[in-house]
């Protein structure tokens, strides 16, 4: 087993083109799953490659149109960068403690691909862009093509997450909810992004993403698009409707957090608070 | 695989040992510095805490690969600091500590938020200690002595 500790992105891109490699970040979900007993290495199976430190990975740059975000730019570093948009801002301050947002980060978050993970809920409202690198070929993706259920992504062996992009947008009223038992460490149970532009009381723009409620983040942009155009009463009128179309639409599981009748209730609360703040 | 160097505890070292080691058993086993303890193993009650680069970090999930060419600081160096004598002057009197297994990493979470905010209000401070569990003392204690520490100590950060 090779461990490589690449000090460019050049340099990551080669040893990631020769085969399958586990690509280390932060280690914060790989060094749980794969945790020894106490004193032996952890019980990593493959050539690893240690991305966390390589210093092309470390930056914030204003982009035409949006932000840029390196892909091994620690959490707490954006919880405290003026130009990241306040409602992911809001969301990194609920996940987990300092001494783990110093060292985790975006890319790992989506490339661990969780239905729970906090910072996607906010990534999928906002429509982000994982940019996909290897040696050959560069490609942006939605983040919703990139994750496809639990542990499961698109992302190829010769491929690493290079930055994520996020595209410009003002909304009126953004709102981050999560609802989990001890606020650090605690997996969301339900998580909820919601954000919405106003314009002259019509809706412009409306994005509504669950966590923990779906095989992935759920974002329904069909429901979402039916009421752009609306007025903000007309759209507070029927958030009882839209709270039951949600919940048709969802899945949520039973599991040792919680279970799926909670889960449906607590759907349903948080959209609906949300749509009334409208009115 | 290249030797791994860091500063530890403002010493440069070269380990030739696993790189996907936890930082913590090789502080514990290798270097014999038990000042960081473990507790849970998973990142969830910072009895393993340490600095890297003078932040909080949990030593028993970063693998040791992770703090190649950067700096780590255990409470074993950090107590020979001006300022730890002023936290644990401030956790004496107000009583924050009790059976003192939590000890040595809420002094680490306490002197890294004090680094970034030396004068934290006490939303800030429930927020810097929020990764760092006590059993004994209903943090309320402990909540306190940061306050103490931050006014005592003022102009140290
Ligand atoms: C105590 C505790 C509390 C937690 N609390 C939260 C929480 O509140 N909210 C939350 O969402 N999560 C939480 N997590 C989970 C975890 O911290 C996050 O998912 C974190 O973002 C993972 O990032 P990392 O850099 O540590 O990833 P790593 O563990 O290094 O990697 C995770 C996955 O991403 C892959 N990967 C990493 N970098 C890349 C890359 N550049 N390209 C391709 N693949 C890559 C890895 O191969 C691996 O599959 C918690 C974990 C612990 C232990
Ligand atoms: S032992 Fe590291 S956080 Fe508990
Ligand atoms: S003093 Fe006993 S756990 Fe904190």
């Amino acid at each position: 087993m090779r461990h490589i500790i690449p000090e460019t992105l050049e340099e990551a891109l080669h040893v990631i083109a020769q085969g399958p490699t586990i690509k280390l970040a932060g280690g914060t979900d790989i060094m749980v799953k794969h945790r020894a007993s106490q004193g032996l290495a952890a019980k990593l199976r493959q050539d690893v490659v240690y991305l966390l430190n390589v210093p092309d990975l470390h930056y914030i740059r204003k982009e035409d149109n949006g932000l840029r975000i390196g892909g091994m730019v620690p959490i707490e570093t954006l919880l405290h960068h003026d130009d990241v948009p306040k409602i992911l801002r809001d969301t990194l301050l609920d996940f987990a403690s300092p001494g783990l947002r110093y060292v985790a980060t975006l890319a790992g978050n989506i490339a661990n691909a969780s239905p729970a993970g906090d910072a996607l809920v906010t990534l999928y409202a906002l429509d982000a862009l994982v940019r996909l690198k290897s040696l050959e070929r560069t490609r942006d993706v939605p983040i919703e093509a990139v994750i496809v259920g639990p542990s499961q992504t698109t992302i190829q062996d010769d491929e690493l997450i290079e930055s994520v992009f996020l595209p410009d947008a003002s909304f009126t009223h953004t709102e981050w909810r999560k609802v989990g038992t001890r606020r650090a460490d605690a997996i969301s149970k339900v998580a909820f992004t919601g954000c919405v532009t106003l314009d002259n009381d019509i809706v412009q723009d409306i994005r509504l993403a669950f966590g923990a409620v779906f095989k992935t983040v759920y974002r329904n942009r069909s429901l979402e698009k039916a009421l752009i155009g609306q007025h903000r009463h007309d759209v507070v009128k029927q958030s009882d409707a839209l709270c039951e179309k949600y919940l048709e639409n969802i899945a949520p599981i039973d599991d040792q957090r919680s279970n799926a009748s909670y889960r449906n209730t607590v759907t349903k609360n948080l959209l609906k608070a949300f749509i009334e703040k409208l009115s | 695989m290249k030797a791994i160097e860091f500063t530890l505890n403002d010493e440069l070292v070269t380990v030739d040992l696993q790189p996907h080691m936890r930082l913590l058993d090789v502080l514990r086993e290798h270097f014999l510095l038990t000042g960081p303890k473990e507790g849970c193993g998973e990142g969830e009650c910072g009895a393993c805490a340490v600095l890297l680069d003078g932040h909080i970090v949990n030593s028993c999930l970063l693998p040791l690969a992770n703090v190649h060419k950067r700096h780590v600081t255990t409470i074993e160096h950090f107590s020979r600091s001006k300022r730890y004598q002023v936290i644990e002057e401030a956790m004496i009197y107000e009583g924050g500590v009790q059976c003192g297994i939590c000890t040595p990493g809420m002094v680490i979470a306490i002197e890294s938020l004090l680094n970034k905010d030396p004068n934290p209000s006490d939303a800030a401070i429930r927020i810097g200690l929020s990764g760092n569990l006590c059993r004994c003392t209903g943090y309320n204690m402990i909540v306190k002595a940061v306050k103490r520490a931050a006014s005592k100590g003022e102009g140290l950060w």
